[in-house]
């Protein structure tokens, strides 16, 4: 069996790389920081079985927190120790439209091990761009194989499998030839200027009009606004949709159940707790909390794969600056709003540990998917009571919102009471990475 | 001329010329995130508040607060020469 694993920086797309190679399913997302834990699969290539892992993403080998420093651990236990693991290859994933900076890590590597195999993916979006890369000059400069590669269109998957198998039967490898540089940035960079060919008007247009619309001064908090809102009212109107059909469905199948349980001639009481109590109960639960989650849950990754998270960071970051958080703290409150679990795991982003802890401690003040329901059925109670009106669609989505904001301010100010009592401390060095936008894929 | 990397203007373009570390172990970090002497980084963004600015440095677009940014010294390029470009 040969033992591979995938490295490579953030939002590169070693996950896409990893599901199209073994048919699994890890979690992808268009922002830096989206896998937290390493996770193995198979695929089998010419007769051979390779296992292949995932590991999260890093900038460097020298890491600048814990959760960073799990891949550079990875990698330096199993390419130098040779009793604690064999490493029979490793690919780099890298970002074809950004190979100066990934190249970086790729000559860290290299400098550990030979057995590499990089594959420069998102190939198709850079050749949208206008950007070429010369693979055959990357390759003999690097003395490995590199493979270009879009994962997402599963094209040159092939090319890589043959290319992990090869490297790991084969002691084959050459190693770098030797460079006029020892400085790896410097080398990175000279190696990029070498191979890739850059169109610079093309390139970053699509981007730069995105970015002046979502982070425009004028626009960007109306737009944040309305995203939100926009998600809120199609998953109030969904949900009620959903609901209804649901209920229906349940209100022709608990007569049926009842007449079943009527025929095993249990007693009446024990038919009534059993139909009534224990059925009907369910069913309303089901029919009033899956529908908003099921619905918000795929809006949501849209989002997520548009590359906008990321922005409300930038976007925010000054407010949390000044209640002594990390901007960060906004996207992990946004996965927060999908899943609080997700939220808490996605704070292995934020590399100050008092910053990080305020993120985990106030992402329970975002109410999750799951708790919407709640939340939505106490603004619509609420408004009853207050008007006597059943709140529309509409006006729920608006109160939902508000709802967020309300939460939002909350935690601002709870980080700020709790950073100068219990997590005393100043803002520490901020830096983000605004990954480009992408088209989210449908299914 | 040299000049910290927060004063670019929008769209303006320089070449990094060395990392002072403010005592934050910051300069490790933005090394590894493309940051290093003679790279071109171009100021393609400002938040709406007016903190973090938006770099564009070796493909890749990377935030910063204006006190983390300025110690980072560039040698500004002639406007025509920063449109676009790595
Ligand atoms: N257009 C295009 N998009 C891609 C390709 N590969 C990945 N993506 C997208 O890039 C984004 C990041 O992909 P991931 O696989 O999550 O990246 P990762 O390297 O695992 O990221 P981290 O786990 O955060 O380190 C996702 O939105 C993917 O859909 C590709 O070949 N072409
Ligand atoms: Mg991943």
């Amino acid at each position: 069996m040969i033992r591979a694993v995938l490295a490579g920086n953030p939002n590169v797309g070693k996950s896409t790389v990893f599901n199209a190679l073994t048919g699994l399913r890890q979690h992808t997302g268009n922002w830096p920081g989206k896998t937290v834990e390493t996770k193995t699969g198979t695929f089998r290539h010419n007769g051979h079985t390779v296992e292949i892992t995932d590991l999260p993403g890093a900038y460097s080998l020298r890491p600048h927190s814990p959760e960073e420093a799990v891949a550079g651990d990875f990698l330096r236990e199993n390419c130098t120790c040779e009793e604690c693991g064999r490493l029979d290859c490793v690919v780099i994933v890298c970002d074809a439209a950004a190979l100066s900076r990934n190249l970086i890590l790729v000559l860290q590597i290299l400098e550990m091990t030979p057995r590499c195999v990089v594959c420069v993916n998102l190939m198709d979006e850079a050749k949208k761009r206008g950007i070429a890369v010369d693979t055959d000059a990357l390759s003999r400069l690097l003395g490995c194989p590199v493979i270009p590669c879009a994962a997402r269109r599963k094209e040159g998957l092939s090319a890589l499998q043959d290319a992990i198998v090869q490297t790991g039967t084969e002691t084959g490898n050459t190693g770098m030839p030797a460079s006029a540089y020892d400085d790896i940035p410097a080398r990175a960079q000279a190696i990029a200027e070498e191979t890739v060919h850059t169109c610079p008007d093309t390139a970053y247009r699509r981007d730069m009009l995105f970015d002046r619309i979502f982070l425009g001064k004028w626009t960007a908090y109306p737009i944040m606004a309305l995203l939100v809102l926009g998600i809120f009212w199609l998953t109030i109107h969904g949900a009620g949709y959903l609901s209804a059909g649901l209920e229906w469905c349940f209100d022709r199948i608990l007569p049926l159940c009842r007449d079943l349980l009527l025929i095993c001639r249990l007693p009446e009481a024990v038919v009534s707790f059993l139909a009534d109590g224990v059925l009907g109960t369910l069913t309303q639960v089901i029919a009033v909390m899956l529908p908003p989650m099921a619905i918000f849950f795929p809006l949501f990754t849209l989002l997520e794969d548009l590359g906008y998270l990321p922005r409300t960071a930038f976007c925010l970051d000054r407010l949390f600056c000044r209640c002594g958080a990390c901007g960060k703290q906004a996207l992990t409150m946004l996965m927060g709003l999908g899943c609080n679990a997700a939220g808490v795991t996605g704070c292995r982003i934020i590399d100050s540990p008092r910053e990080r802890k305020l993120a985990i401690l106030t992402n329970c003040l975002i109410p999750c998917n799951g708790r919407l329901p709640m939340v939505l059925f106490l603004t619509g109670t609420l408004t009853v009571l207050a008007t006597g009106y059943e709140a529309s669609g509409g006006l729920q989505a608006v109160l939902l919102t508000g709802t967020l904001f309300l939460c939002t301010t909350v935690t601002l100010a709870l980080c700020h009471i709790l950073s100068s009592t219990l997590l005393r401390g100043t803002p520490s060095a901020f830096a983000l990475e605004l990954p480009s936008y992408r088209i989210p894929r449908v299914g | 001329m040299k000049q910290k990397l927060s004063t670019l203007s929008p769209g303006q373009s320089g070449i990094l010329a060395h990392l002072e570390d403010g005592g934050r172990h910051l300069s490790g970090r933005l090394r590894d995130l493309g940051f290093t002497p003679g790279s071109k980084v171009t100021l393609t963004g400002i938040s709406p508040l007016g903190d973090p600015l938006a770099f564009r440095i070796r493909g890749t677009v990377i935030a910063l607060r204006r006190t983390d940014a300025a110690l980072l010294e560039v040698f500004p390029c002639e406007p025509e020469e920063g449109r676009g470009q790595r």
